[in-house]
């Protein structure tokens, strides 16, 4: 996995097509996306071109590798979920804060969005018209737990943002003193909500069948 | 037990379930004390008045200043009014009740102040502020907590100290927006591991969070529930707005159903064969 191709928050929000474009030229062992940037509608057209570029990319590694089409082709997908045992609005709220509060407001994915529904999505590619001679689809692999790891990951990025001089400078130049310090809390108030239990962060590991 | 063990154990013995017990009965004592002191005042002054009451009634009407002539009032002499023993008790016992009062005040006052420095240390266990003084809204609540006299055991949550003393000295209660507001313009800061308890502090809205005998409570206001509920409902709502996107011409997007019977459509739109079963139930939706 390659942890410089994880999506942390308020970093720049691209689009999915480029994206999966960009993404998928690196020649990384294993991609990595995060569906918390995407609407909820989208993640379905997220898995059908998920599948379709790792699809593109074990022909093109079985290419490579002289056609025994054996091509490793596998990515990791990164989403969050509410974790409470019982979810009231309160629960909403308090954990939709961190992700509202960015200027634009994130998509409220990770507050709608449910380990059962992303499972779904990911491992049920639609085959359209289009894609009708496609065959095979979407296999997910391994689901991880992986909240503790993404807290840290949180708390390094608060570390960064607070005592690397030129992120900071970048980001102050970018949007703002309140800008920054906006981001700072919304960082904190999302890992205090993966250490209180509250919310949790998901590997889903997918691969072509 | 090796000696610097019992030495720390000591310290937290001292600086938590001593004091915080020490000074509780103590307070409830004084209250106790207000109460009938305030009761002795009331009747003193009223005791005062009938006094001052029977004196009015005794005196002749006043006529013009010029024409007074205080020989013809009917006035008890300076003599007479000091040589009656219930007047001379009061007198003395209003003094005395004047210089404990004053006394008290002040002790009171001190005693305030040190509660209200309390709160200010346990409010520090998850904020900072980043100047010499707090900001004016936050004393305000500091005060307030420290002046009313919530005593009562408690059994609730642990504070971050890990340690509850069960009896909760006072209520801190501050508004997200307010704490947001200060945290955007740089008065207050985060503390660096504090940002679970604040999580705490807004979560547990009701029982409040305890920080050395101290309830923190966050609230968030209800218009910021009411955004953050529309951006979610929004988001919900935003993939039956943008139909056009979901499926870049991957499949037929069948015009017209309600937006509930589209999504069933686009969700059954994998199985051919079921896609008319859904077709036929947005036209009954319809």
């Amino acid at each position: 996995m390659v942890s410089s191709c994880r999506h942390l928050p308020l970093i720049s929000h691209t689009s999915l097509n480029s994206d999966l474009t960009e993404r998928s030229r690196v020649s990384a062992p294993c991609l990595t996306y995060a569906l918390d940037l995407l609407p909820l509608h989208r993640h379905d057209q997220f898995a059908r071109q998920l599948y379709r570029a790792l699809r593109s990319r074990r022909s093109s590694s079985s290419d490579h590798n002289g056609g025994d089409g054996g091509g490793e082709a596998q990515a990791t997908v990164t989403f969050s979920t509410i974790s409470a045992p019982l979810v009231l609005l309160s629960t909403i709220t308090l954990c939709g804060l961190p992700f509202f509060l960015r200027t634009p407001p994130a998509e409220p994915t990770p507050v709608l969005l449910g380990l059962r529904r992303a499972v779904k999505s990911l491992s049920s590619v639609a085959v359209g018209p289009r894609t009708a001679r496609e065959e095979g689809r979407l296999v997910v692999v391994s689901v991880e737990d992986s909240s503790e790891t993404y807290a840290g990951v949180l708390v390094e990025t608060i570390k960064r943002m607070e005592g690397d001089a030129d992120f900071r400078q970048r980001l102050v130049d970018e949007v703002g003193v309140r800008g920054w310090r906006r981001g700072m809390f919304c960082v904190e108030l999302e890992a205090a909500l993966y250490k209180a239990g509250l919310m949790k962060r998901w590997e889903v590991l997918v691969g072509v069948s | 037990m090796p000696r610097r063990d019992f030495q720390v154990l000591c310290k937290c013995w001292v600086s938590r379930g001593t004091v915080a017990n020490a000074i509780d009965p103590c307070d409830r004592l004084l209250q106790l004390a207000s109460s009938l002191r305030l009761r002795l005042i009331l009747c003193f002054l009223k005791l005062q008045l009938a006094m001052m009451h029977a004196n009015i009634h005794q005196l002749p009407p006043l006529l013009i200043p010029q024409s007074l002539d205080l020989s013809q009032l009917d006035l008890p002499s300076e003599s007479s009014v000091f040589s009656s023993p219930l007047l001379l008790v009061l007198l003395i016992t209003l003094g005395l009740h004047l210089f404990f009062a004053s006394s008290a005040n002040r002790f009171d006052q001190v005693l305030h102040e040190d509660k209200h420095s309390e709160a200010l240390t346990a409010l520090m266990a998850i904020f900072t502020p980043t100047r010499s003084s707090w900001p004016s809204d936050i004393l305000d609540a500091t005060r307030r907590a420290s002046v009313s006299r919530l005593g009562r055991n408690s059994a609730s949550s642990l504070g971050p100290t890990g340690s509850s003393s069960g009896f909760i000295k006072g209520e801190i209660r501050l508004g997200f927006c307010a704490v947001y507001e200060h945290i955007l313009n740089g008065d207050l800061e985060l503390q660096p591991t504090a940002s679970v308890d604040l999580v705490k502090a807004i979560l547990l809205e009701r029982d409040g969070m305890e920080v050395d005998g101290w309830k923190i409570k966050v609230v968030v206001e209800w218009r910021w529930v009411w955004r953050v509920s529309f951006w979610v409902i929004k988001g919900l709502g935003s993939g039956l707005v943008n139909l056009s996107e979901l499926w870049n011409g991957d499949i037929q997007v069948i015009p017209d159903p309600t937006a509930e019977c589209m999504r069933f459509i686009l969700t059954a739109a994998d199985r051919p064969h079921t896609c008319w079963v859904w077709c036929l139930h947005a036209v009954i939706f319809l």
